[in-house]
């Protein structure tokens, strides 16, 4: 047989199987998605613009002062076990695969408002170390798992295409990723909060960075939408945000947070976050958005 | 008298009294006689309310005891302690959409007779919040037993990683012990979180209980594959006293070398900047 028909058949076969490997990878078919208003089309061409969306979730610190106990490892752990779960009908905030060499980052291929194909590079960060608040202030590895939730949100604010904040709204002081500080009796200095703002002036500043990609800022925090709100508008007017009115249980926030990726992943319009937001755990939380829809009202 | 109604029938004829005394007695079995009906569906209707208040509103005083101000969490608490049949209520909860809540709820009230109940419903909930709301009840009598209980659970490898997580916390919490084998099969067949639990394990262990048994452990976690988890066994390492350096030298200073050559940057920095401070002998 000639040399060069080997190597034609070869190289047909080799072609074949390439052809074959890339078919069967998971990514999904372009899917038509049914946007109800221009609007909506556009607001999900904005938040799908670029081919990687780099999502952001970053859990605060979650101290229960002045009780000892950390809880924002538990409720991550909560929110990943339903990630990394495969999607029940209607779900989208589900069906991730785990990277094997960085903890906190899950993927998923996706299908973007105009059918081409999308990666979700979705991070969910935890601030804690450990369960203990006296034991995490010991801990030198403490400040390294505080500065890298801080870098992940603050610096998320200019460069990810949707950032969520679950944790403590500290009086308005907030977001807060490190062991809060203390007043005499052991609880939280929320006078030194309201008055320093470390985490709110930062988010400020964050937001004014230009080049910015962020179009969604959900604060799962309590009362976040009277503390923060009008100063997100002002300082990023036109970008999606969504928070709370009222105080907010853990696991309102766990599932409010949970409910408004799963409708963000699936392009999901007006009417149905709507309904979304009449659901009881997001009534308790008084949860609201505002900015991403531009024609709607400044809140559900 | 209870109700509304009884409250405008006792007004009417205490004015009757005062300006028409002569046409009292009368007046008053005639409003006797219309207003009865009206007091008993009210007494009714207070009762259904009651019960429905408490149906509903424990759910609200729940929401209370976290992130309000010391006045209205102990307001919820007196109220959730006057709360018809709360027990049963809970242990509906559990299985429910308010599991959390009533979770909450259990460990404020400190409802330790229902601690056989959460026993039972900790074995099957996957959140391990069921575990951390049986920890508020254990007092020194139940302790050995319970601790049986979670290393058990521990050992058994259908345990949700939350639940390891919870276990594995609450040893590290209470210095309880946890024997190296069963250490290192979680080790080797835990989730990346259960990974990083048994390092925080291990950092109590080691340099609050000087358990040089579980170093080999350490050393084992700078091979994990998430960069986070190897940093963690790093930072560790470099917390060790320096007879446990000197006792691992060797050891240590592969440790060293593996790090500065680690494939991840936040790994490489950290050793590179403990290094050149001089920390590490």
């Amino acid at each position: 047989m000639k040399k060069s028909s080997i190597i034609l058949g070869a190289s047909f076969f080799f072609t074949v199987a390439i052809a074959l490997f890339f078919s069967t990878r998971s990514i999904p078919p372009a899917a038509q998605w049914n946007f109800e208003s221009e609007v909506c089309r556009a607001a999900y061409s904005s938040l799908y613009a670029r081919d990687s969306i780099d999502a952001r979730i970053v859990f605060g610190y979650k101290d229960a002062r002045p009780a000892r106990f950390v809880a924002d490892r538990y409720e991550r752990l909560l929110f990943i076990e339903k990630i990394l779960a495969g999607c029940a009908q209607g779900e989208f905030a589900c069906g991730f695969r785990r990277s094997e060499k960085d903890g906190d980052l899950f993927l998923k291929s996706i299908s973007g408002p105009d059918g081409r194909h999308r990666e979700v590079y979705l991070r969910v960060i935890g601030s804690s170390v450990g369960p203990d608040d006296e034991e995490n202030r010991k801990d030198p590895f403490q400040a390294w798992k505080s500065r890298t939730a801080e870098s992940a949100f603050f610096q998320g604010l200019a460069n990810a295409d949707l950032v969520f904040y679950n944790g403590h709204s500290r009086a308005g002081g907030g977001p807060d990723f490190s062991p809060p500080e203390l007043d005499a009796s052991l609880g939280v200095a929320f006078g030194w909060y309201k008055n320093r703002q470390p985490g709110f002036s930062r988010m400020e500043d964050s937001l004014k960075h230009e080049p910015n990609f962020l179009k969604l800022l959900g604060l799962f925090s309590c009362a976040s939408n009277r503390l923060f709100v009008k100063s997100i508008e002002a300082v990023r007017p036109g970008i999606g945000v969504m928070s709370s009115s009222k105080l907010i249980y853990f696991s309102d926030a766990l599932e409010n947070s949970r409910e408004m990726l799963s409708a963000v992943l699936g392009m999901k319009c007006e009417k149905a976050f709507t309904n979304l937001t009449r659901k009881p755990e997001m009534q308790a939380a008084g949860t609201r958005i505002s900015g991403f829809f531009e024609d709607l009202k400044p809140s559900l | 008298m209870e109700g509304e109604s009884g409250k405008i029938y006792i007004l009417f004829m205490s004015s009757i009294y005062l300006f028409r005394p002569e046409k009292f007695s009368l007046i008053w079995l005639i409003g006797l006689f219309i207003l009865l009906p009206e007091i008993g569906n009210e007494a009714m209707a207070e009762t259904a309310h009651g019960e429905a208040r408490g149906a509903a509103s424990w759910t609200t005083d729940a929401r209370r005891l976290t992130g309000e101000s010391d006045a209205v969490r102990l307001r919820a608490i007196s109220r959730l302690k006057a709360t018809s049949d709360l027990s049963n209520r809970l242990e509906a909860a559990m299985k429910g959409a308010d599991r959390f809540l009533a979770l909450d709820v259990i460990t404020a009230l400190k409802i330790r007779s229902m601690m056989p109940s959460l026993l039972r419903y900790s074995a099957e909930e996957n959140s391990g919040y069921a575990i951390h709301a049986l920890n508020t009840l254990i007092e020194p009598s139940d302790r050995t037993a319970i601790f049986q209980v979670y290393r058990e659970r521990l050992s058994n490898r259908s345990t949700s990683y939350p639940n390891q997580v919870a276990l594995i916390d609450t040893f590290s919490r209470t210095a309880e012990r946890l024997d190296l084998g069963l250490l290192t099969r979680l080790q080797d067949e835990g989730s990346v979180e259960v990974r990083s639990s048994i390092l925080h394990y291990l950092r109590a262990q080691v340099l609050n209980q000087s358990r040089q048994d579980l170093v080999s452990l350490v050393f084992r976690a700078l091979s994990d594959p998430t960069f986070q988890n190897r940093l963690q066994a790093h930072y560790l390492i470099h917390e060790f006293s320096p007879g446990l350096k000197q006792k691992f030298y060797q050891e240590i200073q592969r440790s060293n070398q593996a790090c500065l050559a680690d494939p991840a940057e936040e790994v490489r920095l950290f050793c590179s900047v403990s290094l050149s401070a001089g920390r590490q002998e």
